[in-house]
């Protein structure tokens, strides 16, 4: 039966490859479908667990996180606070090894919690993303915004004061405000991989990336996100864990997601909230939760539309292709009935045939992606490929076979072999 | 046309199961061609919108020390006062830093100077005394010059009550040109005036309600005068770009502060969205044309039996070809016809719950547009099927059994 198969998809040849072609474009249809609806979702799933169902507050355009970052820490009831991290590590974006010193040109480095490294990783243009990287020997990995001077590879110097000591107020640079002696101690960090222009980055603000926080009436999950732009200020980023052994500084910096205890009282919650205002703008995780949901839905409903189309261009195209080939396949198949070939046959056959138009269009439609990708039109949507959207064209694959399956068992069903040939005349 | 009429008459009876199949995938896809036009509308519409940014109108930077700012009525950040100043030279090395698409995509600016009034000391032009002068400069980028030149609309609502103002190449330039405010004497058009430590020849005196500020061309202005704020003015919006491109530059020259209002970010995830979304209505549109041509030469191929004993019988090549053609093209243009009616007044209405800008894409212009590509897109798909299906002759269309 799959030599007749075979020998069928070859007879109908130029109809299959109508078949193939459409097919093709359905699954590309499919996946880009499937993508649109992952890209509403995927910035939301990671950070959903930093607004769980318990009592917590997120705090945005913040005034001064330093009175913020004291303030939290004398509050008993406050489990947790999520966010990026400042330190008082230094490093310049001009030169790689500090030979000259800090210029004014320096940047401070920031970090990420190992937690948020593993929740969302960015488009990396080059490199990989921190968890993926391991610490070579005493250097940290780390990563840097898309820029025009640091790559993936180099090894660049960064700086911290640390106290060595009480000044006497008879030194020559004595401040009563800050009497301490301080020493530059150096440390050595590896580029591991470079954050591509247009990605997102979970932890920080806007703020960090050279464009201020707009004021949003209702922040949502997207918030929690920086755009990374290769024209703003480019960001070096190393995981809190590798700055343990390093006696540096780490703040928290951007928007912050404050967990409080399960046993504060609805009272005390509220009261948080009102004095917390001082500091910046919070919200409780239950409105952040409602404003993320409710863009999603509001997105998510836009594509319904166009899904139905696409469902019902799938069966319509489904349902129209088999019933043109069956009209020409039925003749074979009375034919084959009076070989002694039984009427299931054509069930094999059918299969058979139908699954390599299948592989045809799978082939044509791997075609037309590569065309699409050289020509860099896909870094510019967001379709991708996964195992999503490998069940999405196996189930347009299945409803196809089971469409160009059913139709003709319907006719065979109910006529003798006589009247289908004579049917086909 | 008789034979039109029977042929639909025997397709519709003889091959239900395709007429109706036919019938279904025709509206279907004609719906589908619609709503994929609509959408892609809408959604180049909404990244359009995205892409545009901030119109920056009105938005001041300036230099130094941050001393106040300016808010409007949301609480959104206008301007920055600051401190400290710069020069128009200063500025020019700033601008010449930037690439011409950066500066053809940015809004102009607008900008007033500071001089020491002893260096405007033109007493001889005016009747009356010299009022206390001052000027500005409204510059906008020309694409055809390649350099920045007028402000357009301010040129457009303008008065000049004697000679006439800089036309857009001499304001480019570095011509020592000169419009004097409306006091001046009608008899100094021609004459020249030492102004800035330079020789200006006047051009134009301004009408009436300009009575304080001259103007000169951008180029002229040396060190001898500060620019302490710099306006954008709204002929452009402000993309993310070109506002760093911007902000570099200017970090490169100077060496105070330079205090930029906020903007917000272009969100590259929602731009990419929406371009995947456009893919897909065009795909969509794609796939359903595939799918009706697919019908088409079933339809044709199927008949070539009839289409033989036709030619046998002394019908022509064309005349087959015509025949097939307004059969199909009757039904196709019925269905048209009708479904688009009922897209519009059915359909649309609810599609505008789900996509705001839908509604505006639409319109009879539109509707014909598409008839058209649709009409036409059908006519020379049939006929290079049927000019392929009847090459044969009626002897070999005889054998085949509707293959």
């Amino acid at each position: 039966m799959i030599k007749y198969g075979l020998k069928e998809f070859a007879r109908n040849i130029y109809s299959n490859i109508f078949i193939a072609v459409q097919l093709a474009i359905a699954f590309i249809i499919m996946t880009a479908a499937v993508s649109s609806v992952l890209s509403r979702i995927e910035m939301y799933t990671p950070v959903k667990k930093y607004f769980p169902d318990g009592k917590g507050l997120y705090i945005c355009n913040i005034y001064d996180t330093a009175p913020l970052d004291s303030e939290l820490k004398n509050i008993d009831d406050v489990e947790s606070v999520t966010s990026g991290y400042d330190t008082s590590l230094y490093y310049s974006p001009s030169s790689k090894d500090l030979s000259n010193g800090l210029g004014d040109d320096r940047m401070s480095v920031n970090a990420l919690s190992e937690d948020m490294i593993k929740s969302f990783t960015p488009q990396m243009s080059s490199g990989k993303w921190l968890p993926n990287a391991s610490a070579n020997g005493d250097l940290i990995p780390a990563v840097v915004t898309e820029n025009s001077n640091y790559k993936t590879g180099d090894i660049v110097t960064i700086m911290h004061k640390e106290k060595v000591g009480e000044m006497s107020p008879d030194d020559e640079d004595f401040d009563y405000a800050d009497p301490y002696k301080y020493e530059y101690v150096k440390n050595k960090v590896e580029i591991v991989g470079v954050i591509a222009d247009g990605s997102q980055l979970l932890g920080f603000s806007s703020a960090y990336l050279g464009t201020e926080d707009s004021i949003k009436e209702k922040p949502d999950f997207r918030d929690l996100y920086a755009n990374v732009n290769k024209h703003g200020n480019m960001m070096l980023i190393v995981p809190t864990d590798c700055l343990k052994d390093i006696n540096c500084k780490i703040y928290p910096c951007g928007n912050q997601i404050v967990t409080l205890k399960d046993n504060v009282s609805n009272e005390r919650f509220k009261e948080l909230e009102l004095y917390l205002r001082d500091y910046g703008r919070v919200f409780d995780f239950e409105d952040f939760r409602e404003n993320s949901l409710v863009y999603i839905n509001g997105q998510l409903i836009k594509l319904v539309p166009m899904l139905i189309c696409v469902i019902v261009l799938v069966i319509v195209s489904s349902v129209s292709a088999s019933a043109v080939n069956i009209k020409k396949r039925l003749g074979d198949y009375g034919i084959y009935y009076l070989c002694g070939a039984k009427w299931n046959a054509y069930i094999k056959i059918d299969l058979v045939c139908d699954l390599m138009t299948a592989v045809m269009a799978a082939a044509i439609a791997v075609c037309i992606s590569n065309v699409l990708t050289m020509s860099e039109f896909m870094g510019n949507t967001v379709i991708s490929f996964g195992w999503l959207h490998l069940i999405g064209c196996v189930c347009i694959v299945i409803l196809n076979i089971l469409i160009s399956l059913l139709i003709p068992g319907v006719i065979m069903r109910r006529n003798t072999p006589n009247e289908i040939l004579m049917i086909n005349e | 046309m008789k034979y039109v009429f029977i042929n639909l008459k025997n397709f519709a009876v003889k091959n239900v199961l395709i007429f109706i199949l036919f019938i279904v995938c025709a509206v279907t896809d004609v719906l589908i061609i619609l709503f994929s036009h609509g959408a892609f509308q809408n959604f180049k519409a909404s990244k359009d919108f995205e892409k545009q940014k901030k119109y920056v109108f009105n938005y001041t930077f300036s230099f130094g020390d941050i001393i106040d700012t300016q808010e409007d009525s949301d609480g959104r950040i206008l301007s920055y006062f600051g401190t400290d100043s710069i020069t128009p030279v200063q500025l020019r090395e700033v601008l010449d830093k930037l690439d011409d698409n950066s500066k053809a995509s940015m809004p102009g600016m607008y900008f007033s100077l500071m001089f020491d009034q002893d260096e405007l000391k033109i007493d001889e032009c005016f009747d009356d005394g010299q009022p206390y002068l001052m000027s500005a400069v409204r510059i906008q980028y020309d694409e055809e010059l390649n350099d920045y030149s007028l402000y357009e609309s301010y040129v457009d609502n303008m008065s000049i009550r004697k000679g006439r103002y800089f036309t857009k190449e001499e304001y480019a330039s570095d011509e020592n040109l000169v419009v004097l405010p409306s006091g001046a004497k009608d008899d100094m058009i021609g004459k020249n005036v030492e102004l800035l430590g330079k020789s200006y020849k006047v051009i134009g005196i301004f009408g009436n309600t300009v009575q304080e500020e001259f103007q000169v061309p951008f180029k002229t202005l040396g060190d001898n005068c500060t620019i302490s704020s710099i306006s954008f003015l709204d002929d452009n919006a402000l993309d993310t770009e070109s506002f760093f491109k911007l902000k570099k530059a200017f970090s490169e020259v100077l060496t105070c502060n330079v205090n930029f209002p906020p903007i917000d970010t272009i969100d590259m995830t929602e731009i990419k969205f929406y371009n995947s979304v456009i893919f897909m209505s065009v795909a969509v549109a794609i796939a359903s044309a595939i799918n009706l041509a697919m019908l088409f030469r079933y339809i044709i191929r199927s008949r070539a039996k009839q289409t033989a004993i036709f030619m046998l019988c002394g019908c022509t090549s064309n005349k087959i070809r015509r025949m097939y053609i307004a059969e199909i093209g009757m039904i196709s243009v019925t269905i048209y016809v009708i479904f688009a009616l009922v897209f519009n007044y059915a359909l649309l209405p609810k599609l505008t719950l789900f996509f705001e800008y839908i509604k505006v894409a639409y319109n009879f212009r539109v509707y014909m547009t598409i008839f058209g590509i649709y009409i036409i897109s059908i006519y020379l798909f049939l006929n290079i099927v049927i000019l392929f299906t009847n090459k044969r002759s009626p002897v070999k269309m005889m054998k085949e059994r509707g293959k």
